[in-house]
């Protein structure tokens, strides 16, 4: 939120342009090393960092970091156990995985001048379609071609049927869309939001700009619920799919 | 704050006990504390994902309506009706999740009894 050169400028979008930082041509294809690879990296590493040091001591009494490290372990490993059952518990390290990743992506764009991944739609979509097409193969290694009577509800009339089945798949085909719309969505408007209202303290300036200020302010503070919650959202999202894809009710 | 002197060297089980205890004692009003926090803090995320998945629907019903008409030929019918298909998929997939919300805050409910009822049905 720089108001430098001419004037005062605010865009609240210019935080979500992707910049190249070196550029990388594999044939016709456009691989190029952005800032969004860049907090890619970032969040992996800072995850990793972060449950290694948790894990490193081992100690019986757990100190600050194990405590956390612990927490977030037996966090994750509740909420499959209860949604997908112990069964659901093979897929444990993924369900973990996916939740840190967004969790330190959502709560490392809320430091100032970084960049939010899960702010662009392709990614939290790509994320959504991993989910969506693992537990829908997941579904037919399981229960094979059995699998489709997932889309076959019970008790209803003949004449309905087909209707019903189509419905049944147009309700299944959304859910890798709510799935990435919603993490999407909730971070972008955000930040946006973050911004705007920055835009204003600058614009007040010291005679109003207090206002805006204590609303940032409690503004940051429900982002970082939000950046929790959204993680928390996805992850238990993909712990009922694979419970449907396991289970199938 | 106890004033006794923790032992030295706490066996396994000795700590387990008292792990045990310590975890019996903080068990309910945590979970109380919890359930309140949560169904706060949920009230946002509950209500944009029931919106999310009503219009979600509807974009992928029109959406797999459009390819049809592209690939059949069929220009406005395919759309048409698979937009109203989404909309009855939307309306679907919102009641489900209020159901299975539903069902949880009464499982939540069930497991402590002192927790207040705020369902009206």
């Amino acid at each position: 939120m720089a108001a430098s050169g001419s004037g005062f400028h605010a865009d609240p979008m210019h935080q979500f342009v992707v910049q190249q930082i070196f550029p990388i041509h594999i044939g016709g294809l456009d691989a190029s090393f952005t800032n969004a690879g860049l907090y890619m990296v970032v969040v992996i590493a800072l995850a990793t960092l972060f449950l290694g040091v948790a894990a490193s001591g081992r100690s019986l009494v757990p100190g600050r970091w194990q405590s956390i490290g612990e927490l977030s372990y037996e966090f994750v490993a509740n909420m499959v156990r209860d949604t997908a059952g112990t069964e659901g518990m093979r897929f444990f390290p993924f369900v973990f995985t996916l939740f840190m990743f967004i969790l330190f992506a959502n709560v490392i764009g809320m430091v100032p001048y970084t960049f939010t991944v899960t702010s662009h739609i392709i990614i939290t979509f790509a994320l959504a379609a991993v989910v969506f097409i693992g537990v829908t193969v997941l579904g037919f290694i399981v229960h094979g071609a059995k699998f489709l009577n997932f889309f076959v509800p019970h008790g209803v009339p003949k004449v309905l049927l087909p209707f019903l089945v189509v419905i049944e798949l147009i309700s299944y085909f959304t859910r890798p869309m709510s799935l990435s719309v919603r993490l999407f969505a909730n971070m972008m408007a955000g930040h946006t939001m973050l911004a705007v209202f920055g835009g204003f303290v600058v614009m007040l300036g010291l005679l109003a700009g207090w206002l805006p200020l204590l609303f940032s302010v409690a503004l940051i503070g429900l982002e970082l619920l939000v950046a929790f919650l959204q993680a928390y959202v996805f992850a238990i999202l993909t712990c009922i799919y694979l419970n449907d894809a396991l289970n199938m009710h | 704050m106890s004033n006794e002197p923790p032992p030295s060297h706490p066996s396994l089980a000795e700590l387990e006990a008292r792990l045990q205890k310590a975890r019996q004692a903080e068990q309910g009003t945590a979970r109380r504390r919890k359930d309140e926090g949560e169904a706060r803090s949920n009230a946002i995320g509950i209500a944009f994902r029931l919106s999310v998945e009503l219009v979600s629907a509807v974009v992928v019903g029109g959406g797999i309506g459009w390819l049809l008409d592209l690939w059949l030929g069929t220009k406005p019918w395919c759309l048409l009706s698979f937009f109203v298909l989404g909309i009855i998929a939307g309306m679907m997939n919102v009641f489900r999740a209020a159901r299975d919300l539903n069902a949880r805050a009464a499982r939540l409910a069930q497991d402590v009894p002192p927790a207040p009822a705020d369902e009206d049905d």
